[in-house]
């Protein structure tokens, strides 16, 4: 009687680790999300980030590039006064304050996902989910030790895998749930701003391209003498057409923050679809190699 | 009423930027450069391109409000964007602490259990 007294504490423990594995469990049917999808979706959340990031650097070339051609291209017709150019200057100044401010914004939205993806698969939570298993060994083992102590819990590990990962679930859940009217703004503006700036690219692309084809390309060719460097002449012919693919590639990347919104409503309702997510991760990564081109 | 106005203006601007930018390109093609330059009248030239450069601060003028108007809300969200990260800060450092606290708890009770075993014994 004595010595079963002295294991009250041990069967307090195991009782109470039992309740928390029981709170845990509770929890997780209250709404908690995968950690594992919840950290793809953060990744694809941050590559995505990253190719609008690229995407607002491309802009913001491009738009600076084009203004010199049309100065070169009214030189060609009339000589500029300080006046025009310092005009333009402005302007292209303006657009590059505007630009600026919409990569603050993205940059936060990237700061969201990177903690998101921190929070989801911590090592914490690995921490966690190992001390738990560690405990629950303690408790099995001494409970083996122990045959004879009715009383003592049998704890299942893979039950306390199950409740470390549902803790972190529910926290992801309540986490995202409680962010999700403003996610789902900044998503909305994230599509309009796509469109926006493919559009203001593929027309600033226009005009550049049109221009230097003309006079990088076309002039040096029609003139009587041959042309003077052939392979520059080459690389700048193929610079162009290699452009043109690029911003092909930007008008498929117009329905990336759609599709991002997609999956953040999937992601809530465990119903995330990993091809899905990868096939996103892969736009992401195909836009951002196409506006390093147009940014070159 | 109003929101139909709203939706109306804002698919004519976005109408008038997406025409003024065809105009401004073929303004700017090299059939329309070649033709002004081969013109004799230099003051005509002069004129084409002070009205193309209108026209083109114009579609730059279109697109910054364009683009301004995404900032907008995009500067509104900041706040709330901002309090969201702290939030997910917050949940990190919780789970260290969580973490920490059951090293301790699982070191407590591995010790208890073998001086239990010992009694025991």
């Amino acid at each position: 009687m004595v010595m079963l007294l002295r294991w009250k504490p041990a069967v307090r423990t195991g009782r109470s680790l039992g309740l928390l594995l029981g709170a845990c469990l509770a929890l997780a049917a209250a709404g908690c999300l995968s950690p594992a999808g919840t950290a793809q979706f953060a990744a694809a959340g941050h590559d995505y980030a990253g190719a609008v990031d690229s995407l607002l650097l491309a802009a913001g070339r491009t738009a600076v590039d084009a203004s010199s051609e049309r100065l070169l291209q009214d030189d060609a017709l009339a000589n500029q006064t300080l006046e025009q150019y310092q005009r333009i200057a402005a302007a292209d100044t303006r657009r590059l304050e505007i630009i600026g401010r919409l990569r603050d914004h993205n940059r936060l939205l990237e700061r969201y996902f990177d903690l998101l993806g921190d929070l989801a698969g911590s090592p914490d939570a690995e921490a966690i989910r190992d001390r738990l298993q560690g405990i629950a060994r303690t408790l099995r083992e001494s409970g083996d030790e122990l045959g004879a102590l009715p009383e003592f819990p049998k704890t299942d590990a893979a039950a306390v895998a199950n409740a470390a990962q549902a803790v972190l679930g529910a926290r992801l859940g309540g986490e995202l749930r409680a962010d999700a009217p403003t996610l789902r703004a900044a998503f909305r503006v994230q599509e309009a701003l796509l469109r926006t700036l493919t559009a203001a690219i593929r027309h600033d692309f226009e005009i550049i391209r049109e221009a230097q084809e003309q006079r990088l390309v076309i002039e040096p060719l029609l003139a009587p003498d041959a042309v003077k460097n052939p392979n520059q002449w080459a690389l700048a012919r193929r610079e162009l057409l290699l452009l043109a693919v690029s911003i092909r590639e930007l008008e498929k990347a117009v329905d990336l923050a759609g599709r991002l919104t997609a999956d953040f409503d999937a992601l809530l309702e465990n119903r995330l679809n990993p091809g899905e997510i990868n096939r996103l991760k892969e736009d992401a990564a195909r836009l951002a190699a196409a506006c390093k081109t147009l940014s070159k | 009423m109003d929101g139909k106005k709203t939706s109306a203006a804002a698919v004519s601007a976005t109408d008038l930027l997406s025409a003024l930018r065809g105009v401004e390109q073929r303004l700017r093609s090299a059939a329309v450069q070649q033709h002004v330059k081969a013109q004799a009248d230099a003051e005509a030239g002069r004129k084409f391109a002070a009205a193309r450069q209108e026209l083109s601060a114009l579609v730059g003028r279109l697109t910054d409000a364009e683009l301004d108007a995404l900032a907008g809300p995009a500067a509104g969200l900041a706040g709330e964007l901002a309090a969201a990260t702290a939030r997910l800060d917050r949940q990190l450092t919780c789970l260290r602490r969580v973490a920490g606290i059951l090293q301790g708890l699982d070191a407590v009770l591995g010790l208890a259990a073998r001086l239990a075993v010992v009694a025991a014994a």
